[in-house]
């Protein structure tokens, strides 16, 4: 069920806190403690060091690559602070811009969807969470919603473009083909929260509660044209929630406890069709969970270890 | 040696009771006795009868009772009992237990008041925590203190409010509060537990600690201490010690045989006599005070013993001044103790109105609250501390502390003398490449020395007596080997620094000192590396700044712990993993969780002997160039790397050297000196990542995806078998089923309606109905490809629309536009295409006023000649709706229903995005030929229209852009090599792409209608 395709050996000098593949899935990203950046070609199951990325002076949280369209951007977040914007130019990654505008670690970085325009989103320990829009010639417009989360932002997450109005309405001519700006947040404050630009303005959505230690993630499921959106967020009280809106019932946010782990849950993750959420923690396991047909979660696969296991749920 | 006589005490038996501690309150008339079932307040005056007893629920015994210390709070008791505390308070004739206290994970082993700040009291226990709490907000610890060890003691300085003590068996931690990171002095006082602590309430920095190893240590904790001050050996193990309140006594208690408890009273100038031996005890002492009333005249001694008895012992005048205690003083006491209400009274005066959860008015008493002070107080639960600026920075929040601190300094009569000593005892000089050389207080002046590997400078710094009443000081650069420039330069931001901080009546010696360091740091850095220029960015003051270089190291309690594990989706299948090698055990046991918040790293890292000496031994690189700090700062900037919290145990700490203590320049020698244990076994850190494919769980396939043909109605059949087949081949057998099933509906053309007035097919159960179903179905398996096949096999070949209601040319270049998902038009010619589609318009137009609406689809075959366009309706002004049978409403012919047409876009979208993910260019685009584009940003697509870098709908104002590229029709990415387009519709896109296209097609594959391949065959 589950193959291993590839086993990269990164040597990072230390621990490494995120791995990202493109959106091809032929490059991979890492970042770790020892403070640098890499990347790597990975091809037939063998892999190249393409760069190290070097110039963080703390550890590296979080990389994110943007979308193909807008050449091969790379951003990271360190706790020293910055976030840095990285591109490739006949095969030389450079660092193109930095944002040092968060007054404490940054923990969480994001590309809007690429409908949008090249933006990103970066949540801080100071508490804010800074929009960086591209204005054109490596200028970068930044945006920021001060004291979003009292005590800190640990994770933000942008949600699909989706134009305006219900994917159920019937189509309209005069509809506005722009599309809403929207991210969820989660934070110290055991709080999600979800952003919405409004006459270019950050305003708080919604407000989700129901975390009852910090918010260590959250992921904005992709769509495939379904009228509901979904959240999922992880904290570290064990609990993976996720969060269901429905479009033909209401707005409101709906949740529903995944799992509760026994550790703190780091990670979680959509899988493009929006119905397989990756799950890692502090226990150092993977857990792979489906949504069925008739929306139980079951947990498909565990991954520990590096191997992979294929059983079925527990 | 004087002995207990037994007839100037008074005896008092309270059988009943069952008590297991006791306290007596501040005012010294009440005593208060905590069981199991009840507390018992008993007044001294009338030792017998009791006051008032209190019920309790509890399923535990009464470990600790505690009074508050202070005569404004003394209405509140804490008693802790197994693993949770309870706060009550005792006013006229009504007790109320104000909280309980949860937090700890097992028993409480030790609890206490602070006497200065009589809001706050720490909590210890075994379970490695120590917990400080606000009386006024008791919901949530207002920081905890994590060690490795658990603490049996805790006790809070009586003069400074920010310190306090912990035993972790025979160890001693001191920890400033507002930096809880990391123990001030980590003291290694006995060699086997210690079974209490007090401090001096004379001498701030005086700790007196007993231990089971029968001695009794006194410690000076101004700096870390080596060795003991004192030390007292008895015969058995010490249970018990305290200070005296008065003089300098102590009082000890020794753990000897039954009913041999004796308590023993020292005065610890004499420390080789003990002044006093107290026996005459039957029991075990369970608690002792000495208390005095304001109605007294004595002090008293009040025991309580196992056998439920309250022994209340006048204390002799004669005993007092053996203790040390003057005769003055003792003329003097009622004065005295009204000094310290008064004390007291201003302390919460000054506090009470500050809100229950600010912890920097809170803790921070009388400081020139250092900026890392404040970053350091954070705690999880409170608002960001950690961006608390400090004074004057953030305009709108004026700290509380300083003003605390003001008016302290005002009343003190040697304002000025005393403000500046403060000033300098507070200095928190653990700052990169700066040492504090010198102070001379009556001079007023003190010098300080930087030095980095290529630069040093002698700083004197002078003090104006007015000083800091708008006064700033002088610096005075003496020796040094800084250019005039950079001199220039520093003191500029010395000057901006100190006159921003003096202007408000603010010690400014710190942040000068930390801003000076910062800019020395830079102007080293910049000379190292680019001799060259010169330039290095002028000393710009910015709180930022000024953070820059040792805020990295202040870690504020906020930071999440980092993740050591993860898996993330990417791209279309899968799945990257990383996880801690499997050789690490980690730092955690079984029971043990991760921690949530980075900085408990430190507390864990530092609190482990093994670790810590690893400072002591630094390198001589360290030694040379990094700092030599001021006094001996217990604050070594924590490591940062989350690895010692997984290694610590398994490495010997040789292997975890780490760098960030460093200065940056200074990383690089330091590393490579100790190259070889950096990088020989780099993977031992860092587990390897591994990447999954998960395409196989996943509803979606890319051999479909690469063999899937859409049906056309030109071989409609042909291709859902065909699909029908690859779908057998990759054994989806409900794909199978749903292939020939489709290949037995109509095609898409004869879905017309049918002229004798049945309805369309679409209407039957097996049409509309029936795909509407199997929708239905594969949405819920989040089936986006079946679910996009579907949609681009039925989608409905209709026109857009009844007709277009405005003349304004427009509408059709908008429907031309959302036809195209990748079109693109060059500027120059947009003159010529307005004149074209004004002219289609025309022909347009002309046609639909021919032909009835309900059949204009016909008309417009050019453009679903080979493809079924888009179906857009222009609806501008919707048509009466006409009962369904005399002329059917052609909204319902499709077997698609036409109200879902955003859905349905938004699956060819998804799976458009896949495909390309997958790199099936060819496939994407014949998928998004049938995407309507209803919703779809369309500025992005147009070229003239379109910056490649931040795709903002800028129109052709927009001059910034330099990076304008058209976007190719087929991948829908940016055309940086050769371009082909069609002349006559402007779509096109890279060579090879459009090569592929055409090799095969004819029309444009935007759909736009253009028969673009005549054009590329010619």
């Amino acid at each position: 069920m589950v193959s291993v395709i590839n086993t990269v050996d990164t040597a990072h000098g230390d621990m490494i806190h995120d791995a990202q593949m493109d959106y091809y899935g032929l490059h991979l990203a890492t970042c770790s403690s020892d403070r640098t950046v890499k990347i790597f070609e990975v091809k037939n199951g063998t892999q190249r060091l393409l760069s190290t990325l070097q110039g963080h002076e703390g550890p590296v949280w979080q990389v994110a690559w943007a979308h193909p369209k807008y050449d091969r951007l790379l951003a990271s977040c360190s706790y020293d602070r910055k976030v840095f914007i990285w591109r490739e130019m006949d095969g030389q990654w450079a660092k193109v811009y930095e944002y040092t505008d968060h007054e404490s670690s940054v923990n969480s970085v994001c590309w809007a969807p690429h409908e949008l325009g090249l933006m990103l989103v970066c949540g801080s320990s100071d508490g804010g969470i800074s929009v960086l829009k591209h204005k054109g010639d490596n200028q970068w417009e930044a945006s920021k919603i001060n004291n979003a989360h009292t005590v800190g932002c640990n994770a933000v997450s942008w949600a699909p473009a989706v134009a305006p109005g219900s994917l159920i309405e019937p189509p309209s001519a005069m509809q506005q083909a722009n599309f809403t700006k929207k991210f969820v947040s989660g934070g110290c404050d055991n709080l999600i929260k979800i952003w919405c630009e409004k006459d270019g303005h950050w305003e708080e959505e919604a407000k989700l509660e129901s975390h009852t230690d910090w918010v260590r993630d959250v992921a904005w499921a992709p769509s495939i044209g379904l009228p509901r959106s979904k959240i999922a967020s992880c904290s570290q009280d064990g609990r993976v929630i996720i969060w269901t809106c429905d479009e033909t019932t209401g707005s409101k946010f709906l949740p529903k406890v995944l799992h509760k782990f026994d550790d703190v849950v780091w990670h979680v993750s959509w899988s493009i069709t929006g119905d397989i959420l990756a799950v890692s923690g502090g226990n150092n396991k993977i857990s792979l969970w489906k949504e069925g047909v008739n929306g139980e979660w079951t947990r498909i696969s565990d991954v520990g270890k590096g191997q992979t296991t294929n059983g079925t749920s527990e | 040696m004087n002995q207990w006589t037994t007839e100037d005490s008074i005896v008092a038996q309270h059988s009943n009771t069952q008590a297991s501690a006791m306290s007596v309150n501040a005012l010294g008339d009440l005593v208060v006795l905590g069981s199991r079932r009840h507390l018992t307040l008993i007044e001294l005056k009338e030792p017998q009868k009791v006051v008032r007893r209190v019920h309790l629920t509890n399923k535990w015994d009464i470990s600790h009772l505690f009074w508050n210390p202070s005569v404004a709070h003394n209405n509140f008791i804490l008693t802790t009992y197994n693993q949770w505390a309870d706060v009550w308070r005792f006013d006229e004739g009504m007790e109320k237990c104000v909280a309980q206290l949860k937090g700890h994970t097992r028993a409480i082993s030790d609890a206490d008041w602070s006497a200065v700040n009589p809001n706050l009291c720490a909590t210890c226990s075994l379970d490695t925590y120590i917990y400080i709490w606000d009386s006024r907000d008791l919901k949530r610890h207002k920081f905890a203190i994590s060690t490795v060890s658990g603490s049996g003691q805790v006790k809070w300085n009586k003069i400074n409010a920010n310190y306090l003590s912990t035993a972790h068996d025979g160890n001693i931690r001191v920890w400033d509060i507002r930096n809880v990171k990391t123990a001030m002095h980590y003291i290694t006082a006995h060699l086997s537990k210690i079974n209490y602590l007090d401090w001096d309430p004379n001498h701030e920095h005086t700790l007196a600690s007993a231990s089971q190893d029968s001695t009794i240590k006194l410690w000076n904790t101004s700096e870390t201490p080596r060795k003991a001050e004192l030390q007292m050996t008895f015969k058995h193990p010490v249970w018990k010690l305290s200070y005296t309140p008065f003089g300098s006594g102590l009082v000890s208690v020794e753990l000897a045989n039954f009913r041999e408890t004796p308590l023993t009273l020292w005065n610890v100038n004499e420390p080789d006599q003990p002044v006093h031996s107290f026996v005459g005890h039957n029991d075990v002492i369970l608690g002792y005070h000495i208390a005095k009333s304001k109605s007294d005249t004595n002090w008293k001694l009040v025991t309580w013993c196992k056998d439920q008895t309250l022994q209340i012992n006048n204390l002799d005048q004669n005993l007092l001044y053996a203790c040390g205690m003057s005769k003055d003083s003792i003329d003097h006491v009622p004065e005295d103790e009204e000094v310290y209400n008064l004390m007291h009274d201003v302390t919460t005066d000054e506090k009470e109105p500050a809100e229950p959860i600010h912890p920097v008015s809170n803790v921070i008493q009388s400081s020139n609250s250092s900026v890392e002070s404040n970053v350091s107080l954070v705690s999880g639960s409170y608002k960001s501390v950690s961006h608390e600026y400090p004074d004057g920075f953030m305009d709108n929040t004026p700290s509380e502390s300083y003003q605390f601190n003001k008016s302290l300094t005002i009343s003190s009569p040697a304002t000025s003398m005393h403000s500046l000593e403060q000033e300098f005892k507070l200095l928190n000089v653990s700052l990169p490449n700066l040492r504090l050389d010198e102070v001379d207080l009556s001079q007023r002046t003190c010098s300080v020395s930087l030095r980095t590997p290529v630069f040093y400078a002698w700083i004197k710094i002078s003090f104006p007596p007015t000083y800091p009443h708008n006064e700033p000081p002088m610096f005075l650069f003496s020796k040094n080997n800084l250019s005039g420039d950079a001199i220039a330069k520093l003191k500029l931001t010395l000057q901006e620094t100190a006159q921003h901080h003096v202007r408000n009546n603010r010690s400014c010696l710190e942040p000068c000192l930390r801003q000076l360091t910062t800019q020395f740091s830079d102007i080293s850095y910049h000379s190292e590396d680019d001799k060259m220029s010169e330039a290095f960015d002028p000393p710009t003051f910015s709180f930022a700044n000024v953070l820059r270089n040792h805020q990295f190291y202040a870690m504020p309690n906020n930071i999440p712990f980092p993740r050591t594990s993860g898996a993330r989706f990417c791209s279309v299948g899968y799945l990257v993993i990383f996880l801690r090698p499997a050789h690490v055990r980690g730092f955690q046991s079984v029971n043990e969780k991760t921690p949530r918040s980075f900085s408990s790293l430190t507390t864990h890292r530092n609190s482990t002997p093994s670790v810590f000496p690893m400072y002591r031994s630094n390198s001589s690189v360290l030694n040379q160039i990094s700092t030599s700090q001021f006094s001996t700062s217990p604050n070594q900037p924590p490591d940062l790397s989350v690895r010692t919290f997984y290694y610590k145990q398994k490495r010997p700490s040789r292997k975890m050297k780490n760098f960030s203590h460093l200065p940056y320049y200074a990383k690089d020698q330091e590393i490579s000196s100790s190259l070889t244990n950096y990088e020989t076994k780099p993977q031992q850190y860092a587990g390897h990542v591994v990447i999954n494919d998960l395409t196989r769980v996943m509803p979606v396939s890319r051999q479909l995806a690469e063999q899937y043909l859409i049906p056309s109605k030109k071989d409609f059949v042909e291709a859902c078998l065909h699909n029908k087949k690859n779908a057998t081949k990759e054994e989806m057998d409900d794909l199978v089923e749903l292939w020939s099933c489709v290949s037995l509906l109509p095609k898409p053309e004869g879905n017309r309606p049918v002229h004798d007035n049945s309805g369309p097919f679409a209407c039957s159960p097996m049409g509309k109905t029936f795909l509407n179903k199997l929708i239905q179905h594969y949405c819920v398996q989040y089936d986006v490809q079946t679910l996009a096949m579907l949609a681009c096999t039925f989608a409905s070949s209709l026109p857009a629309a009844s007709q277009p209601q405005s003349g304004d040319m427009k509408t059709v270049t908008d429907m031309k536009r959302s036809a195209s998902y990748d079109t693109f038009r060059i500027t120059e010619r947009n003159a010529k295409e307005k004149g074209e589609t004004g002219k289609i318009q025309l022909l347009y137009k002309s046609l639909l006023a021919r032909s009835p609406p309900g059949h204009s689809y016909m008309e417009n075959a050019r453009s679903t000649a080979s493809s079924p366009t888009e179906q857009r309706p222009l609806l501008l002004e919707p048509k009466p709706k006409r009962p369904i049978g005399k002329k059917p409403d052609y909204r319902n012919i499709g077997m698609l229903s036409a109200e879902q047409q955003k859905r349905f876009d938004a699956f060819k979208n998804s799976y458009s995005d896949i495909l390309l993910r997958w790199k099936l260019n060819v496939k994407k685009a014949e998928i998004q030929k049938f995407s309507t584009n209803s919703g779809r940003k369309q500025s992005t697509l147009e070229f003239k229209a379109t910056c490649q870098s931040c795709g903002e709908s800028c129109k052709s104002t927009c001059r910034k852009k330099k990076n304008i590229y058209a976007t190719c029709s087929i991948c829908q990415l940016p055309v940086k090599s050769l371009l082909v387009f069609c002349n006559e519709c402007m779509h096109g896109g890279h060579r090879d792409h459009m090569i592929g296209w055409f090799k095969n097609e004819k029309m444009c594959p935007t759909s736009c209608g253009c028969n673009c391949g005549q054009m590329f065959d010619r």
